[in-house]
């Protein structure tokens, strides 16, 4: 059994799926960047995607969730580091 | 108190998730000035939204699960549970934004601890979940795994291991020792904290007398009622041979 798994692309096209869902995009924009996640990863992705091509209302949008997710990482990042002995 | 508006930070994530959510900014910013900033994502009722806005908030909440679970993966493009730690970040990863409801998971593992697949067993209510060994089997047989690697979440955040706790676990590694599949460890995710029954040395041998497979209700209100479960008390041994000097579970 190989050791090396590679992430899933039916993982990165769920995601997608669900950006798509969230504000309603058109099956060539979830498309677009259901590849752009599985050529640059989600996190790479997030970081530069007002970089690639799309279109700017898709960028409004991503953006808006960029936000959301980064001050989620930055709470769960002080709550860890405020916690002594995690169980 | 904690999280409640806060200016900057805060007006770009209330700008955000009005972005996505169609909740107006200004009932946002109203509510997080007296809230907790964060239920709007973990009890989104509080904030009174419609079906619309709920459904979209229930989307985001999947929406960032799968982020986190991508960006774990990327970081090392493979899981491989070398430790509890790494298990207890994973399953924190996956279900610490969950708390309207206890969800049951199995990560079945093969020969190197690295994960064939992950699965959902039961998904309940907040108060409790009800889990059926068999479908624990069948995904274990499906995946051919050689381990497992069991987490649920405590949506009321008590980090503390109940009698239910412990029972479920006794049972299921009673299952499974026949079939020499190791249980390697039961993961509690409270939030963005995680109790590992591995680290703590409470995983018990398991016994063919235990290994019922009537299904398992997980309630929650026990626990609330503070059924705890006291280290000297229990009949557990601790699973030394699983866990290496440097905290490594043995491949």
């Amino acid at each position: 059994m190989t050791n090396e798994r590679k992430i899933s692309q039916a993982q990165y096209g769920n995601a997608a799926a669900l950006l798509s869902m969230l504000f309603e995009f058109n099956s060539d924009i979830e498309q677009q960047i259901n590849l752009y996640l599985q050529k640059y990863g989600i996190v790479y992705f997030f970081e530069h995607f007002e970089e690639l091509e799309l279109d700017y209302s898709t960028i409004l949008r991503l953006q808006a969730v960029r936000e959301v997710l980064f001050r989620l990482e930055s709470e769960d990042a002080r709550l860890k580091g405020g916690e002594t002995g995690n169980a | 108190m904690l999280n409640r508006y806060d200016g900057g930070n805060a007006e770009a994530f209330l700008k955000g998730l009005g972005c996505i959510t169609g909740i107006p900014y200004k009932k946002l910013k109203s509510y997080a000035s007296t809230n907790n900033l964060f239920n709007i994502l973990e009890h989104p009722r509080t904030i009174e939204p419609n079906q619309q806005q709920l459904k979209k908030i229930s989307l985001l909440n999947e929406f960032i699960s799968s982020y986190r679970l991508l960006k774990m993966q990327e970081k090392e493009n493979r899981i491989r549970f070398s430790n509890s730690s790494y298990a207890g970040e994973y399953f924190t990863s996956i279900l610490g934004g969950i708390k309207d409801k206890e969800k049951f998971m199995v990560a079945f593992l093969d020969s190197g601890n690295n994960i064939i697949e992950t699965r959902i067993i039961s998904e309940g209510s907040l108060s409790e979940t009800v889990v059926h060994p068999r479908d624990i089997l069948k995904g274990a047989l499906d995946s051919d795994c050689r381990s497992i690697v069991m987490a649920h979440n405590h949506p009321g955040t008590s980090m503390k291991a109940s009698q239910q706790d412990m029972e479920i676990t006794e049972r299921i590694v009673s299952i499974f020792k026949p079939l020499e599949i190791n249980i390697l460890d039961h993961i509690i995710v409270a939030g963005v904290s995680y109790f590992s029954f591995a680290e703590h040395g409470y995983m018990p041998e398991g016994s063919a007398s235990k290994a019922s497979y009537e299904p398992i209700v997980i309630d929650n209100c026990a626990k609330a009622e503070g059924e705890r479960v006291e280290v000297d008390s229990m009949k557990v041994q601790k699973f030394e041979s699983q866990i290496e000097e440097e905290d490594e579970w043995e491949i």
